[in-house]
């Protein structure tokens, strides 16, 4: 019977930007929020695919510079916005739509606004790996662990994942994953890490050993 | 233990090419979502030819990934000796057969859709 070995993302339930300007990138989630450098390959929000969705809670109570399908709520009064009009997500920066790039879906940020992102499962914030895909654990430095999986796509390299924890602790942590792969998982699968919606849950090995951060990284981008 | 045969179909005739699918559990190589309406799940090339492995997208209900990964491992892991295990992952089409054991079974519910892609 094979045991099946599951993985999330770091990613926080919401996230909230309060712009400094008048700029329509929203500030970047930040790293402890995502377990990784909000550049990080693996860690960092990288895809649209990610956002459920976004509200605008005004500053002021007008802005002429909103798209058709909108009406100003007024000051202090949140207003949901369209996903379709998300421009760019790089780096874990949101970059939405002015009025003139999207004409109706579009919204001209004002300073002190204040935009609240909700997260959901997106391009590759989970995995799910059967266990004799595993290929071995490696401590790769200081608190860092990496595991190597065969490639999903096949394209030639492994799978990586790199789980962040506590100085000295790659024993406890492969330990911890040995115990998830040998352990009767009675026929289903094993959350080995899932850091989704802003809540660490980890086996009970896994569990003290200071895991704060997992990038996951496969070999070949869809 | 006897391998598993995880079985995959489109809705239709199954007559044509990427219809259906079926490969042995030992090739599934693992699962990625997607979008958070979709996930992938990977088998190595049944070809060996390339580029890239094959894989089964399925649209799923929104947010269920985990469980469908759990599902998934309860179904790949239903085989036992002595029977054919044969297991249908999912099967898109209507009037199957009732009181047919496997064949009978569409699969994973909360599975709305699948498109085959094979390397």
């Amino acid at each position: 019977m094979e045991t099946y070995l599951y993985f999330r993302k770091f990613r926080p339930a919401t996230f909230t930007s309060t712009q400094g300007s008048a700029t329509q990138a929203l500030t970047a989630v930040t790293a402890a929020l995502i377990g990784g450098a909000v550049d990080a390959a693996g860690a960092k929000v990288a895809s649209a695919t990610e956002i459920a969705s976004l509200s605008v809670v005004p500053a002021d109570g007008a802005n002429s510079a909103i798209g058709s399908n909108y009406t100003h709520p007024g000051a202090g009064v949140a207003l949901t916005l369209a996903t379709s009009a998300i421009r760019t997500v790089a780096d874990s920066v949101i970059t939405f739509d002015n009025s003139t790039q999207d004409s109706a879906n579009g919204y001209t940020f004002e300073e002190n606004d204040v935009i609240t992102v909700t997260f959901q499962q997106g391009l590759e914030t989970s995995v799910m790996y059967p266990a004799s895909s595993f290929l071995g654990a490696e401590a790769t430095a200081t608190g860092s662990t990496t595991l190597r999986f065969k490639s999903l796509k096949g394209d030639g390299t492994d799978d990586i994942i790199v789980i962040a924890h506590d100085n000295t602790k790659f024993e406890d942590l492969v330990n911890g994953i040995n115990a998830a792969i040998s352990g009767n998982n009675h026929g289903g699968i094993i959350t080995v890490i899932d850091a989704g919606d802003g809540v660490l849950k980890t086996t009970k090995e896994l569990a003290g050993l200071g895991i704060d951060g997992m990038t996951i990284v496969l070999e070949s981008g869809y | 233990m006897a391998e598993n045969y995880l079985f995959f179909a489109v809705a239709g005739d199954n007559d044509a090419d990427k219809d259906a699918v079926m490969f042995p559990r030992s090739k599934f190589l693992g699962g990625v979502s997607l979008t958070n309406t979709t996930l992938e799940l990977n088998f190595n090339d049944r070809e060996n030819a390339g580029p890239g492995n094959d894989s089964i997208n399925a649209t799923i209900t929104a947010g269920e990934h985990k469980n469908v990964f759990d599902e998934f491992a309860s179904l790949a892991n239903s085989n036992r000796n002595n029977t054919n295990n044969f297991t249908v992952i999912k099967d898109m089409n209507d009037g199957l057969p009732s009181n047919e054991g496997a064949v009978s079974a569409t699969g994973i519910s909360k599975v709305s859709a699948v498109t085959i892609t094979t390397g």
